[in-house]
C-alpha cells in the first residue's frame, strides 16, 4: 500500500470515528500531560536544588574522619589528617575532571561581628567557622565589577603598624611577631545560599531581624565586618597573638562553606601558619573536584577512595536520589495513566475492528495484504497517540504556567526561589509525544493483529 | 447469446486459469467437525462462464472463497493462473487478488461512508503499481450507467444500482477472473434479470466468470453448470444452449456498440483470446437501447 493510500484511509477514519478516537486520545493526552508536568517539575526542582543549593557537579573529598583518640589524645596531640598536594595532582589526572580546588579550614579560633549596614546594628558570632578556597573556583560565579575575591595582599598598601595608618576601609595586616604590617583591603568573604536560608528561617525570626530577601541580598555585597583571629568564646589559639582584621562580604556562592565564611585560600594558609603552625598550612582540609558531567562522578569517587579520601557531603547525592525517587513515583503515576489509556485504545480499536470486519474483509478481497491492514490500524493509532501527546504537552505547559503564576503570587520570597519551578528541556516534547505514540500503538497492537488475521471469506459471507 | 465461432480456440486447449484438486474444507474439530467441501476438483478455462449451483449449505460459497484465495485453510490444491495458492505469501496472494481477480458479493459490501466513486476506487488503494484510477472508475461507472451517481452515497441507490456499483468496483482493476457469490440474491426478480444480463455481456466481452448461486436462472447464461451438494460435485456439464436467447442478445449487443466508446476503459483485448464472443471494445459506453446497460428504474433511489 502506498503512503498516500494509508493517509487516505486514516484521514477517512479520523473523520468518521472521531468520537471514539477523541475519547481514546483524551486518555493519552491526560497521560502525556501528567508525565510532562511531573517530569518538568522534577527537572525544575532538581535544577534548583542540585544546581544552586546542593551542587552535584562537584565532589568534595576529605580525609577520613579522625578516630577517637581516647585518653591518649589528652596526652599527645595527634596531627589531624589532611589532603596532601600529591593527592590534588592525582585527582587532576582523573579523566572527566574539569578542575581540582583545594580547601583549607581555619585551624584556630575566631569570632566575627558586623552587619550594621544591613540590620541597623551589629550582630555577631562568638565562634566563627571559616575556610579558604582557590579563587579560580568562583571566578565565573561572582558578577563582574564586584569586589574581587582574591588575597588582598596581592596588592598590598603602604606599610603600617596600626589600622589608623590605613585609609578606610583598609586595615593594617600585622601578623604576630612582625614589626611592621601593610595596609590591606578588607579580606573578601563568600557566604552560601544555605546560610542565608538558615538565617531567614531560624536566626532572623528568633532575633526579630528582617529576612534577607533578594533586595537585602544584593545590598549585602560590600558589607564589612570585623573578625577577631586567634580567640573566641571557647578559647585562644595555641600560638600567635589574637588580633582583629577587617573582612567584606563580596558575594554568595554555591562553593561557599554552608555555615561560615569562605575566604581566599592564600589568606587561610597565611593565617593558619600564624595561629596553628606550619603543619596546618602545608596540607589541605579537603579538595573540591569539579566534574564535567554527573557520569564522571563515580570515577572521581573511585580515585578518591584509592587515596583514602571520602566524599564529605552526601546531601547532593541524597537529594538527587530523593528527587529521582519522587520523579520515578510521579512518572509511575503517569505510566499508569498511559496504561489505562492504552487499554482504552485497545478496547476502542477492538470494537473498531469488530465493527469493520466487513470492510477489512472487502479490502482484503480487493488486494489488501494482512500487512496493509495492520499498517492501517497502527497508523491510525499512531495519529491518535501523536495528537493526544501533543494536546497533553500543551496542557502540561499551560498547567506549568499556571503553577508558576500561582507560586509567584502566593509563595513568599526566598533566596533561591526560582522564577519557574519547571524545566522543559528540548528532548521532553519529542520524548513525551513519542511515549504517547508508543502506548497508543501498544494498545492497538492486538486489534491490528486481529484485523490482519481476519478471514476475508468468513467476514464477507457473514458466517463468523 | 452469441454462438461460439468455429475459429475460436477451445478452452481445453489452454491451461486452466483456475484449478481445484481434491479440495476439502472442514469446519470445527472433533466430533463437531463438518466437511463443507469433500474432495472437490474442477478447472475453469479462460473465457468460461461457470455457474456453480447448489442449495444453501451445499458448500458453494466456501468453494468460491477458497478458489478466490479468500480462505487459505483447506486441504487439497488450488491454483490460480498456474500458481499454487498454498505457495504464495500473503502479500503475493493479495496482489493476485487485486490485479487479476474481481469479487461480487450478494450483500454488495459497499462502504456506506464513501461515495459511489470512492467505493469503486477502493481496490486502487492497495495497488502500488498504478497511479490515479479515477478516470477508469468513472469510465466503468459510465459503462454501467452510474456515472451521474458517482458523488452519491450508496444509501441513496437502489439495490440494483448498488450491485452495479459493486460490479464496477470488481471491474476497476480489469480482472481476468470474476468471482460472484449469489450476485442476484438480494435483488428482486426484474433487477436480478438485468444483473444477469450484465454478467452475460461482461462474459461476451471476454471476462471469465465463476458464479455460485442457488438460482437456476443464472445458469441460463452459463457456458458450464456445476451442481454441488453436501460439499461434493454432483454434476459438471456444459450448459444447454438457448439459441433464441442468444440470437436476441447478440442482436441487442451488436446494435448497442457505439463508435464513441471510451477506449480508456477497455480491458486488454489481447488477454481475451479464448473469449467465446470477443468484442473489439470490451467496455463501450452505455447504450440506452441495450436492456442490460440501460439505467435501472429509480427503485426508490
Amino acid at each position: 500500500m502506498k503512503l498516500a493510500s494509508l493517509v487516505t484511509l486514516v484521514r477517512r477514519d479520523l473523520f468518521r470515528t472521531r468520537g471514539a478516537l477523541a475519547t481514546s486520545g483524551f486518555g493519552i493526552a491526560a497521560g502525556t500531560a501528567a508525565l510532562v508536568f511531573f517530569l518538568a517539575l522534577g527537572l525544575g526542582v532538581r535544577a534548583v536544588l542540585l544546581g544552586q543549593v546542593f551542587p552535584i557537579d562537584q565532589v568534595e573529598l576529605e580525609p577520613p574522619k579522625a578516630e577517637d583518640p581516647g585518653l591518649l589524645g589528652l596526652l599527645f596531640s595527634a596531627t589531624p589528617p589532611g589532603v596532601e598536594p600529591a593527592d590534588v595532582d592525582a585527582l587532576r589526572a582523573v579523566p572527566g575532571v574539569a578542575g581540582v580546588y583545594p580547601k583549607l579550614k581555619l585551624a584556630f579560633p575566631s569570632s566575627a561581628r558586623g552587619g550594621k549596614e544591613l540590620f541597623g546594628y551589629d550582630v555577631g558570632t562568638s565562634e566563627m567557622i571559616a575556610d579558604g578556597i582557590d579563587p579560580a573556583l568562583v571566578k565565573d560565579e561572582l558578577p563582574p565589577g564586584a569586589f574581587p575575591f582574591d588575597d588582598p595582599l596581592a596588592h598590598p598598601g603602604p606599610a603600617c603598624t596600626e589600622d589608623a595608618a590605613c585609609k578606610s576601609p583598609q586595615y593594617c595586616e600585622l601578623p604576630t611577631g612582625a614589626a611592621k604590617g601593610v595596609c590591606s583591603d578588607p579580606v573578601p568573604a563568600l557566604v552560601s545560599r544555605y546560610l542565608v536560608e538558615i538565617f531567614d528561617k531560624s536566626i532572623a525570626p528568633a532575633h526579630r531581624l528582617p529576612p534577607i530577601g533578594q533586595t537585602l541580598l544584593s545590598k549585602a555585597a560590600g558589607v564589612t565586618f570585623t573578625m577577631r583571629l586567634g580567640e573566641s568564646l571557647l578559647g585562644k589559639a595555641k600560638q600567635g597573638s589574637p588580633r582583629v582584621v577587617r573582612a567584606r562580604i563580596v558575594g554568595i556562592s554555591k562553593r561557599a562553606i554552608d555555615l561560615g565564611l569562605t575566604l581566599p585560600l592564600g589568606v587561610a594558609t597565611r593565617w593558619n601558619k600564624e595561629f596553628a603552625g606550619d603543619a596546618a598550612a602545608a596540607r589541605f582540609s579537603s579538595v573540591i573536584v569539579q566534574v564535567g558531567s554527573n557520569t564522571d562522578t563515580s570515577a572521581v569517587l573511585a580515585a578518591g577512595t584509592a587515596r583514602k579520601l571520602t566524599p564529605k557531603d552526601t546531601r547532593a547525592r541524597d537529594v538527587s536520589v530523593l528527587i529521582s525517587m519522587t520523579m520515578g513515583l510521579l512518572a509511575l503515576v503517569a505510566a499508569v495513566i498511559f496504561l489505562v489509556s492504552a487499554s482504552n485504545i485497545a478496547y476502542t480499536f477492538r470494537v473498531l475492528v469488530t465493527e469493520r470486519r466487513g470492510e477489512i474483509a472487502l479490502y482484503r478481497a480487493v488486494g489488501a495484504s494482512a500487512f496493509d491492514m495492520r499498517s492501517w490500524m497502527l497508523a491510525l493509532a499512531l495519529v491518535v497517540g501523536v495528537a493526544g501527546g501533543t494536546v497533553g504537552l500543551v496542557i502540561a505547559r499551560l498547567l506549568a504556567l499556571g503553577a508558576d503564576m500561582l507560586a509567584a503570587s502566593k509563595l513568599p520570597d526566598f533566596p533561591f526561589k526560582p522564577s519557574t519551578f519547571f524545566d522543559f528541556p528540548w528532548w521532553l516534547p519529542p520524548a513525551s509525544i513519542g511515549f504517547a505514540a508508543l502506548f497508543a500503538i501498544l494498545g492497538a497492537w492486538g486489534p491490528a493483529r486481529r484485523a490482519a488475521r481476519l478471514s476475508p471469506a468468513g467476514a464477507l459471507a457473514g458466517t463468523n | 447469446m452469441p454462438a461460439r465461432t468455429a475459429s475460436a480456440p477451445r478452452p481445453e486447449e489452454h491451461p486452466p486459469i483456475l484449478a481445484v484438486e481434491d479440495l476439502r474444507k472442514v469446519y470445527g474439530d472433533g466430533e463437531g467437525a463438518r466437511a463443507a467441501l469433500d474432495g472437490v476438483s474442477l478447472t475453469v478455462q479462460k473465457g468460461e462462464l461457470v455457474v456453480i449451483l447448489g442449495q444453501s449449505g451445499s458448500g458453494k460459497s466456501t468453494l468460491l472463497g477458497l478458489a478466490g484465495g479468500l480462505d487459505r485453510d483447506y486441504e487439497g490444491r488450488v491454483s490460480l493462473f498456474g500458481r499454487d495458492l498454498a505457495t504464495l505469501s500473503d502479500r503475493a496472494l493479495a496482489q493476485l487478488r487485486g490485479q487479476k481477480l474481481g469479487f461480487v458479493f450478494q450483500a454488495f459490501h459497499l462502504l456506506s461512508h464513501l461515495t459511489v466513486l470512492d467505493n469503486v476506487l477502493a481496490p486502487a488503494l492497495f495497488d502500488t503499481s498504478r497511479t490515479d484510477r479515477t478516470d477508469r472508475a468513472l469510465a466503468v461507472l459510465d459503462h454501467l450507467g452510474l456515472k451521474d451517481r458517482a458523488p452519491d452515497s450508496p444509501a441513496q441507490l437502489s439495490g440494483g444500482q448498488r450491485q452495479r456499483v459493486a460490479i464496477a468496483r470488481a471491474l476497476l482493476q480489469e480482472p481476468e477472473l470474476l468471482f460472484c457469490d449469489e450476485p442476484t440474491g438480494n435483488l428482486d426478480a426484474e433487477t436480478g434479470d438485468r444483473t444477469i444480463r450484465l454478467f452475460r455481456d461482461l462474459h461476451r466481452e471476454g471476462l471469465t466468470i465463476v458464479a455460485v448461486t442457488h438460482e437456476e436462472r443464472l445458469a441460463a447464461i452459463a457456458t458450464r453448470v456445476i451442481r454441488i451438494k453436501d460439499g461434493r460435485i454432483e454434476s459438471d456439464a456444459p450448459a444447454p444452449r438457448d439459441d433464441s436467447a442468444s440470437r436476441n442478445s447478440t442482436s441487442d449487443n451488436s446494435a448497442s456498440r457505439d463508435s464513441t466508446s471510451d477506449n480508456s476503459a477497455s480491458r486488454d483485448s489481447a488477454s481475451r483470446d479464448n473469449s467465446p464472443s470477443r468484442e473489439p471494445d470490451p467496455l463501450p459506453a452505455r447504450d440506452a437501447r441495450d436492456p442490460v446497460l440501460a439505467t435501472d428504474p429509480p427503485e426508490g433511489a
